[in-house]
């Protein structure tokens, strides 16, 4: 077995609410690496963007490319300060799909790289998954 | 307006990427094939991937 050479810790904030334009859609942003995906219901966006957000983590390294540098634009920021001041904290199992609501919650991704004898690298990567979040029915967009 | 960005095949529950010269790649949320609706919040997000103008979208 090849042994780990180096560990990657990234904790990424994510805004879901729902969409807009979609009925029954939720939409997940990751705003540390600017990555939207979408699901059925709260939790399926979470988990779908989470996927995203590893799936594009590990094209930028095995690109050489540093994953911080694709960062939403500072608007998303401020919408998640607005939700994080505005917002109670709630356990994520007590969000259900038909809450209109927009929720900021936080996944931790955790990367292992391990040298293969032909110099290649191999990544593999396990979820801290989010248990909490903040929720705040004020700050949907009219 | 040619913007030379392409679709390709991703993987787990992202099926396909999007690609482009230059940017990196942007994975599409498709969990109905080619018949998922996307929202909006998400062709902002592949278009400021891409650098591709919003206006690009609209009809």
């Amino acid at each position: 077995m090849l042994k780990v050479d180096k560990t990657l810790v990234f904790a990424s904030w994510i805004i879901v609410e729902p969409a807009e334009d979609i009925p029954g859609v939720w939409v997940a942003h990751c705003l540390e690496f600017d990555v939207i995906s979408q699901g059925e219901n709260p939790h399926h966006a979470i988990d779908s963007v989470t996927e995203a957000v590893a799936m594009t983590v590990v094209d930028d390294l095995h690109n050489g490319l540093d994953p911080n540098e694709r960062r939403a634009p500072a608007e998303y920021w401020d919408r998640l300060a607005q939700v994080l001041k505005h917002g109670s904290q709630v356990s994520l199992s007590e969000v259900t799909g038909d809450a209109n609501v927009v929720l900021a919650t936080q996944v931790t991704l955790v990367f292992e790289r391990r040298l293969q004898q032909n110099s290649a690298e191999a990544f593999s990567q396990f979820n801290v998954p989010p248990t909490t979040a903040h929720v705040n029915p004020q700050a949907r967009a009219a | 307006m040619q913007h030379e960005c392409v679709l390709e095949e991703g993987g787990g529950k992202h099926n396909w990427r999007f690609t482009k010269p230059g940017k990196r790649p942007y994975t599409v949320p498709a969990h109905n094939g080619m018949r998922t609706e996307i929202s909006w919040i998400y062709i902002q997000g592949l278009c400021r991937a891409m650098d591709i103008p919003i206006t690009a979208f609209s009809g």
